[in-house]
């Protein structure tokens, strides 16, 4: 089963009880790394919808409640990788909190379709639920207090607190902005809550219940709270958007900082048995494990990070750039500030990363957005937009957009060819900067399959043939007996050609599979042209059937056809976006015909980018058959950062799973998309059957020769890694009478 | 994998492609030849010699002296004396032990380098030796005299080898060939440039150089030669039958002395230079592969001499008014060690190896005293952050800005701006200025708006100061005079541009009135192409009617042919018929 990334940070994490392991809900299941090696030790599967907390369970070692949407709460033994108790409520669950030493769970659910909230309580000695239920108007984090006596949840401006043993014993605080956190003191005596201006209130004494506080305003020099203060005793540790990770000594005032954490940070949870130490959940998919006493990261955690997030009104200066490198295979995503990251999608891991503009990670000022009455706004977020590779994988082009000091939204393209660092270190090295390619942004760049040659396309009305200058000649030096020991430098970057037609905005590029073509899309109209002999080879109007006005925004060749592939988005993209974010289909089309091949649905995400794993990488190797005949390994690549390499139903297993992930004896059984994905909605017809009918001729003898194949596959993996014989034995029995029966007839 | 919370990272100072030479890496390198020593001497420093070996001490021959300086400290080392008129050309043997040097009075004069000792006295020339040079086999001297010859000299014995006639003018010039002890090069007034052999004693080929020759020097494989005189340099392939390979004239007057480098320039491109110097001033760095000049730079006074020493280390000068300038490169290339330009390895020492059971090996090189050569480090400085990375990192925009704009560079102020920008902080580092601190910032602005590289840039930043600051114009003389500044200079490359759009419309319209004449041009010729293409047409015509012609009558042939078959076939079987009958 090829697929992976996807969030690992969505939610808030927790840590172990003596801090080895780190439990973190990633969609439908519950990951467990381990903070020594940051690697993933277990993963518990069950949850039918997206987990969204986990707590331990006290006075446990290995035990751990999740809750998830689909509104059960399950009890785990993590370490065995069992179910040991379920509750069903019945809606939708999105916080958890355990009180009064694990007798008691309140949790947060989503009411009424999911315009209210309501935090509802059970007793897990007895099972039964607490009367009552506290109405609120969205479902927020519900905290618990270190001794587990009270229980605090946000609600807008309003703060509620209650004792754990009788929840009609509360009382409300208010604000004056919106509440984003809260967090109760060890000792049961002050209440910490942050808000989204960035301010942090303290009550104090609220343990005796008393009707009336006044609020205290420790006035915090913070932009934009968002993690939750997690109070031991005497100290408040927050963090929000600006990713520093602040200790506050509340008696003195006396602050520490753990700055540069380069994620805006979500969540903060102790580690039970060492005061020192916290599990931080950050925005960028990253959990780390912070030493409070030695003011030290001491494990980090990363999953594939997501995709630029932008700030309210913050504009998308480009899409983000994903490819597949060739040779290596790494899965070659754009992330957040200008990085572009290596990873490696058969064994879920990075591989490397590059960081394309080296700058430090800051969080933005509100004040230039505001300025002049928001003439200027916020400015876009840096990103790659663009990646190709040459074809032999050894050199890199890359376009990301920078701020610029021009009006909304104003950027400015950055052109940059790396080349692969020699001596196997890995890693590219900057070879040409080139600012301001086009006077507008670039909309397209493709690299040539043989030569060193690269063409962006802009929306100023022309398209740019870069090509690599020849390194100065060395002959005549040598000639001269000069000792030129130095490797052969590679030359540099040059703009060869400008090309333009009819002046209209260029979209997309491609070359063709020889290199002796390249194809510019000019808004609906695709012009072929020579690039070695810059000159315009012929003019491929649009096709009878083209909505008129929209402009081809991606062009491929057909490898091994003569066909050439153009998608174009709609004329006004406004009218489709209602959609966007609920779901999307990915469809596989034969070059030759009108009707999809094959179809998937993509519940919950659009694709943010498909890819066919080049040929020779071990993705093709491992995603070849996978897919439709004829078609070559396709990776899914959706917008929260999850992949999965497209499979039909009924295609062959893969045969053995690169890295031998402790989860993959488990799910022998479970098809490699709709593990990530859920069922798939369409198929091919030829694939589909396929089960059924070898189903049906299990009664002939050479079905027993398979059955035999089947049994001995059943065992085929090292033993570390088989499932426990409990759950092999039946299948294993019912092969072994599958293969009998038709030997007794 | 490294996405760890990380130390500040600087800010990357964006770079721009060289407008100039000078901006170039080449341009840098030879930059970097600093901190000139300037060494009046008593008369025009005619000759400047670097010894071969380590330390590349230098010889400058002026007056009726020849002194020999220190490579390391640049002083006065030797000061050779002994001459009565004016000497010539001192020049050191392949070892730098001894030192030939001509003189006006006719006669060569071969020193000790070291103690100055005069060894031996050549005499036989009539008239001043300009040039002499010791031959690599170290024992014999080449000299050129006015009296128009050659002759070789044996050292050790003191007496002439060889008499080479030939020239028919002053001989100003001579250079061995590193390839083989018999074959040197000889330059003279009488514009050609000489190979001699010496085991024939003639001239094997004469190079006409166009122009009196001041100076000839071989390539380090030998196979190339350059010669100069006039105001150009002329580089000739000697293995190609004294073929010219490029004439380099990039000097306004006379060029007088050129100097070889076998790796000079910076390490990325570290190739062959050519060194001129002239009577213009100026001193001309070449490439060797497309012969185009990387560096030029200007000496006060007529370049006579000029020297380069062989591990690039120093470059000296010497000029007509006597001054001798040395510049030092902080960087010298490094020889291979065993090559003559090697740096000498330390000796190993002999005895008990010290090691730490010993009190000596803890109190070693305490008391060692720097000698005069050594370079002294003042102490260890940790890195440290520039003033705008300093407040950058403090979230204090307005003074990162100041700081940028302090320091004068530009590129340095694009930088911060657009960290800026990404930051969304140009508001907050742009507002609330007051007259000090707005005037240089609108200096900047307006100095620099109209270089291409930062326009874009820079017309934002204007646009956000014009926002900000319209409302108070007016309040202060001193801004309002940077504004008008600013409009005259955006006014005026417009204006520029308005003329440079005009200019190239016309030359389009040029273009287009060449090509429309090239069109007509091109469309007689399609007539005259037509008109052939009918004429053979009309051939083609007769020629089918030809040939249908010929078909016919073979057509006929073949039908009598025919006949006849079926005749002698009907014949044939009527005599069968009657045979059997």
């Amino acid at each position: 089963m090829v697929s992976g990334g996807g969030p690992v940070s969505q939610w808030p994490a927790v840590a172990s009880a003596t801090g080895r392991f780190i439990l973190t809900p990633a969609a439908t299941t519950v990951k467990v790394f381990s903070s020594v090696s940051s690697a993933l030790t277990a993963v518990l599967t069950g949850h039918v919808a997206d987990v969204t907390a986990v707590a331990l369970a006290p006075n446990t070692e290995s035990q751990v409640w999740t809750a998830s949407l689909d509104g059960t709460l399950r009890l785990w033994d993590f370490l065995e990788g069992t179910e040991l108790k379920s509750y069903d409520f019945g809606d939708a669950i999105v916080s958890l909190a355990l009180a009064l030493q694990g007798r008691r769970a309140f949790v947060a659910l989503r009411w009424g379709e999911g315009r209210a909230g309501r935090v509802a309580g059970l007793d897990l000695v007895t099972g039964r639920m607490l009367p009552g239920k506290l109405a609120t108007h969205n479902p927020g984090a519900v905290v618990v207090s270190g001794k587990g006596n009270y229980v605090a949840t946000v609600d807008r401006h309003s703060l509620h607190v209650w004792s754990a043993e009788r929840p009609e014993q509360r009382i409300v605080l208010h604000t004056t902005k919106r509440l984003t956190c809260v967090a109760l003191d060890a000792n049961e005596k002050r209440v910490a809550a942050g808000d989204a201006s960035g301010r942090i209130s303290v009550w104090h004494g609220f343990a005796p219940a008393v009707a009336a506080a006044f609020p205290e305003d420790a006035a915090a020099p913070m932009e934009g709270i968002e993690a939750g203060p997690a109070p031991q005793g005497v100290y408040l540790l927050s963090g929000g958007q600006e990713a520093v990770l602040v200790a506050w000594q509340l008696d003195t005032g006396k602050r520490t900082y753990l700055p540069r954490l380069a994620g805006p940070l979500t969540a903060i949870s102790p580690v039970a048995r060492d005061a020192a130490r916290y599990v931080l959940t950050q925005a960028d998919n990253t959990l780390r494990l912070v030493n409070l006493a030695t003011m030290r990261v001491e494990c980090s955690v990363h999953g594939l990070r997501p995709e630029p997030r932008l700030a309210p009104g913050q504009p998308r200066a480009g899409p983000a750039a994903a490819a597949i490198a060739p040779g290596s295979g790494a899965l070659v995503v754009a992330g957040s500030n200008a990085l572009l990251q290596f990873y490696d999608a058969l064994r879920d891991r990075h591989i490397d990363k590059l960081q394309v503009a080296p700058r430090n990670a800051v969080s933005l000022t509100e004040q230039d957005a505001a300025a002049f009455g928001g003439l200027y706004g916020p400015p876009p977020a840096p990103c790659v937009s663009h990646a190709a590779f040459s074809g032999d994988g050894a050199a890199l082009a890359t376009v990301d957009v920078r701020a610029d000091a021009g009006a909304a939204g104003s950027a400015a393209p950055v052109l940059q060819f790396w080349d692969a660092r020699s001596g196997g270190g890995g890693g590219f090295a900057l070879n040409t900067q080139i600012a301001e390619p086009h006077r507008r942004s670039v909309t397209g760049l493709a690299y040539h399959p043989g030569e060193d040659l690269a063409v962006t396309t802009s929306d100023d009305g022309t398209f740019r043939v870069w090509a690599r200058v020849a390194a100065p000649p060395r002959t005549r030096a040598a000639v001269a007996g000069a000792a030129a020991a130095a490797p052969a430098a590679k030359g540099h970057w040059l703009c060869r050609s400008v090309g333009s037609y009819r002046d209209a905005p260029m979209t997309a590029a491609a070359f063709s599979a020889d290199g002796s073509l390249v194809a510019v899309a000019a808004g609906d109209t695709v012009t072929l042209w020579d690039p070695a002999a810059n000159a315009l080879v012929a003019v491929l109007p649009p096709p009878a059937a083209h909505p008129p006005g929209s402009p081809f925004t991606r062009l491929a060749f057909v490898p091994g056809t003569p066909y050439l592939a153009g998608a174009a988005g709609p004329p006004n993209p406004g009218s489709y976006r209602k959609g966007a974010g609920v779901g999307g289909a990915v469809l596989l089309f034969d070059a030759a015909s009108a009707a999809p091949k094959a179809a998937w649905a993509l519940p919950g995400a659009r694709a943010s980018a498909l890819l066919f794993a080049p040929p020779g990488t071990p993705l093709a190797s491992a995603g070849s058959g996978l897919g439709p005949a004829g078609a070559s390994a396709l990776l899914i690549l959706t917008a929260d950062r999850r992949f999965t390499l497209a499979r039909v139903p009924g295609a062959p297993a893969e045969a053995a799973a690169p890295a031998a992930g402790i989860e993959s004896a488990r799910e022998q059984g479970v098809l490699g998309y709709e593990a990530a994905f859920g069922k798939a909605q369409g198929g091919g017809k030829a694939g589909g059957g396929a089960d059924a009918e070898a189903a049906a001729l299990a009664a002939t003898s050479e079905a027993a020769a398979a059955a035999a194949g089947s049994w001995q596959s059943l065992f085929d993996a090292p033993s570390h890694v088989l499932p426990p014989l409990s759950v092999l034995c039946p299948a294993f029995l019912e092969v072994m009478v599958g293969a009998q029966a038709p030997a007794d007839a | 994998m490294d996405y760890e919370a990380g130390e500040y990272q600087k800010l990357a100072i964006r770079q721009y492609p060289a407008r100039a030479l000078r901006e170039t890496a080449e341009g840098r390198y030879w930059k970097q030849f600093k901190a000139p020593l300037v060494a009046q001497q008593v008369g025009a420093v005619s000759h400047i010699d670097f010894s071969p070996v380590y330390p590349f001490h230098y010889a400058i021959t002026s007056s009726t002296r020849v002194i020999i300086y220190d490579a390391n400290t640049r002083q006065v080392r030797r000061t050779i004396s002994r001459f009565k008129d004016r000497a010539y050309s001192g020049c050191f043997r392949r070892d730098g032990k001894l030192l030939v040097a001509g003189g006006e009075d006719a006669v060569i004069q071969v020193f000790d380098a070291n103690s100055r000792t005069l060894l031996r006295q050549l005499k036989g020339h009539k008239r001043p030796v300009r040039v002499a040079r010791y031959a690599f086999d170290r024992l014999h001297v080449l000299s050129g005299s006015d009296d128009a010859t050659v002759r070789l000299w044996d050292v050790s014995a003191g007496e002439q080898v060889a008499r080479l006639t030939g020239h028919t003018d002053y001989v100003r010039a001579a250079a061995a060939s590193p390839l083989s002890s018999d074959t040197w090069a000889t330059g003279g007034y009488d514009h050609v440039v000489k190979l001699w052999d010496l085991r024939a004693k003639q001239a094997v080929m004469t190079l006409e150089h166009g122009a009196p020759v001041e100076d000839v020097a071989f390539f380090f494989a030998g196979g190339l030669l350059v010669s100069a005189g006039g105001t150009s340099a002329l580089v000739w392939d000697l293995v190609g039958g004294g073929r010219p390979l490029a004439r380099l004239a990039n000097h306004q007057k006379t060029v007088t002395c050129v100097a070889l480098s076998p790796h000079a320039g910076p390490d990325s491109a570290a190739a062959p230079r050519l060194l001129t110097g002239s009577l213009d001033g100026h001193v001309k760095v070449y490439e060797l592969d497309s012969y185009r000049v990387t560096h030029a730079s200007r000496y006060p006074s007529p370049v006579l001499s000029l020297g380069l020493s062989p591990d690039c280390g120093l470059l000296a000068v010497g000029m007509a008014d006597g001054a001798l300038s040395v510049r030092r490169h902080a960087r010298p290339k490094p020889a291979a060690p065993g090559t003559p330009g090697a740096a000498p390895q330390k000796r190993a020492r002999y005895g008990p190896k010290l090691t730490a059971a010993n009190y000596r090996y803890i109190v070693r090189g305490r008391s060692e005293k720097a000698a005069a050569d050594d370079v002294r480090i003042a102490a260890q400085r940790r890195a440290r952050l520039a003033p705008y990375d300093r407040d950058l990192r403090q979230f204090r925009y307005r003074a990162a800005l100041d700081a940028a704009l302090a320091s004068g560079r530009p590129e340095v102020v694009a930088s911060v701006l657009g960290e800026l920008a990404a930051r969304a902080g140009l508001s907050a580092a742009l507002g609330g200025r007051d007259e000090a601190s707005l005037a240089p910032l609108l200096a900047h602005v307006a100095r620099h708006i109209a270089d291409p590289r930062h326009t874009r840039l820079l017309a934002g930043v204007a646009h956000r100061l014009l926002d900000a600051y319209g409302s108070v114009v007016g309040a202060s003389p001193e801004v309002d005079h940077r504004l008008r500044v600013l409009r005259e200079r955006v006014a005026c490359e417009k204006e520029d541009e308005l003329v440079f759009t005009k200019e190239a419309l016309i030359s389009a319209q040029h273009a287009l009135k060449a090509s429309s004449h090239e069109l007509s041009h091109t469309k007689s010729q399609l007539a005259d192409l037509k008109g052939e293409l009918g004429s053979t047409k009309s051939q083609n015509e007769s020629m089918r009617r030809e040939m249908l012609l010929h078909k016919r009558s073979l057509d006929a042939a073949h039908n009598q042919l025919h006949d006849r078959e079926y005749e002698l076939r009907a014949s044939t079987a009527n005599g069968f018929w009657t045979s059997s009958e």
